[in-house]
């Protein structure tokens, strides 16, 4: 019965293990902190604020470039681009560069932005550079926390554009992949109110005081069920 | 080898399954309690953590989990660093990734480690010690690794979202197996932990 347990542990050791090495390469590019835990967030750093938010510029060789992120110097980073190897390929060395901006046309109808606008380019040689179709580049940006769901839009001239949109959880971050770069903001549908514990709305407290007490009650009816099995 | 219903109590296993029930309806409600008190940031906040690691030991108390330390004791911690390792080297070896913060934080990372610490160890006690016994008992070992990962995951989804699952039900199969090989809670222990702190340490 031991050996039998011994060798299903090893089993599970083993396929989890092959199995971690699989998900953390093909899970998007950006992802969750190591396994769980508690991330540590800064208050979001508003354009024209102080202090301000920042902005990040790296430059890669561009015949052979290679899988790399840049992302700006908050905790979590306000605005990160995550490329693959692939994603650009160029003659010459390609810069690429996250800056916080003034947002380049109004918000989409109905909606409001939600923390800076970014924009993010990739330059080589004086000429701006596009992703490849089949490596886009992935987008994420942090939200201000002051709302729920929000998605990321893309503006590469031309108007606000919706972007397939994923939360990452982490410091109320969310992310996208785009084929194309140029400036990005997240965006919540206008009236939706934010998670708030206070004025009118939702009775959170409530909700704690129920959820407390079920696990006062399970806690109770665990402790009778151990000690009926202790007689 | 069944122990037959005695005195009006179930069998063994039947009484196993219900505490198993109770058990993950109170994990459950403890993680409901971790997102209704962490408002916007769940992830981000310490006394929502902190609230989620006392729900957790209450219900592991509660089913009759106490704190032990057998002659094994230093296989269990080998066990748990190798691993730690396997985590952190299956992160190391993919793809950019999120920094969660970085060595220049170095003031926020000596707050912040004690209480993943405490998260990381409190699940642990919760699932692959509590609710892992439970499960063992009540349909053995597949059953026990099973249902604790795929709990493990789904706690885990309103912080990361469901882009995660994948991976936290990937770890809990590899704690669940180093619980099942050392046959306690301080092999999964000290890899979760370990993990958890490299995520901020070395990210």
């Amino acid at each position: 019965m031991l050996r039998g347990r011994r060798r299903q542990a090893w089993v599970a050791i083993g396929a989890s293990a092959v199995a971690l090495l699989m998900v953390w390469r093909l899970l998007p590019a950006a992802s969750p902190p190591l396994y769980d835990g508690i991330c540590i967030a800064d208050p979001y750093r508003h354009l024209g604020g102080n202090p301000a938010p920042t902005s990040a510029t790296s430059s890669f060789p561009g015949a052979q470039f290679p899988a790399a992120e840049v992302l700006t110097s908050e905790t979590p980073a306000q605005a990160q681009v995550l490329m693959m190897a692939g994603t650009f390929s160029a003659a010459s060395s390609i810069s690429v560069t996250v800056q916080p901006v003034a947002p380049p046309a109004p918000p989409p109808p109905g909606k409001t932005q939600d923390g800076n606008a970014y924009q993010i380019t990739a330059t080589s040689g004086g000429q701006q550079v596009q992703p490849s179709s089949s490596d886009p580049a992935t987008i994420v940006l942090r939200g201000s926390g002051a709302s729920g769901s929000l998605v990321l839009y893309v503006d590469p001239g031309g108007g606000w554009q919706p972007l397939k949109t994923f939360n990452l959880g982490c410091g109320f971050t969310f992310e996208a992949v785009s084929p194309k770069l140029g400036y990005f903001a997240l965006f919540r549908s206008a009236g939706s109110a934010g998670t708030s514990s206070s004025g009118g709305g939702f009775p959170i407290g409530i909700v704690i005081a129920i959820l407390g007490a079920l696990i006062v009650l399970a806690t109770i009816v665990l402790a009778r069920f151990a000690a009926a099995r202790r007689r | 080898m069944n122990q037959p219903a005695t005195r009006g109590l179930a069998p063994r296993h039947v009484h196993a399954t219900v505490q198993a029930a109770v058990l993950t309806t109170g994990v459950a409600a403890a993680v409901s309690l971790r997102i209704a008190a962490g408002g916007s940031m769940p992830a981000a906040s310490y006394p929502a953590a902190i609230l989620f690691a006392g729900a957790l030991m209450a219900l592991s108390f509660g089913a009759g989990w106490r704190f032990t330390v057998d002659r094994h004791w230093r296989g269990s911690v080998g066990a748990g660093i190798a691993g730690a390792a396997v985590l952190v080297l299956a992160w190391a070896t993919a793809a950019p990734h999120v920094p969660l913060t970085g060595g220049q934080h170095l003031g926020m990372l000596l707050v912040w480690s004690p209480v993943v610490a405490l998260v990381a160890a409190a699940e642990e006690v919760a699932l692959r010690g509590a609710l892992f016994g439970a499960l063992l008992e009540a349909g053995g070992a597949p059953l026990a690794i099973a249902v604790t990962s795929v709990a493990f995951g789904l706690m885990h989804v309103p912080l990361y979202g469901w882009g995660a699952l994948p991976l936290d039900v990937a770890a809990g199969v590899l704690l669940g197996g180093l619980r099942l090989l050392s046959g306690g809670v301080a092999a999964p222990a000290v890899a979760h932990v370990l993990a958890d702190l490299a995520g901020g340490w070395l990210g």
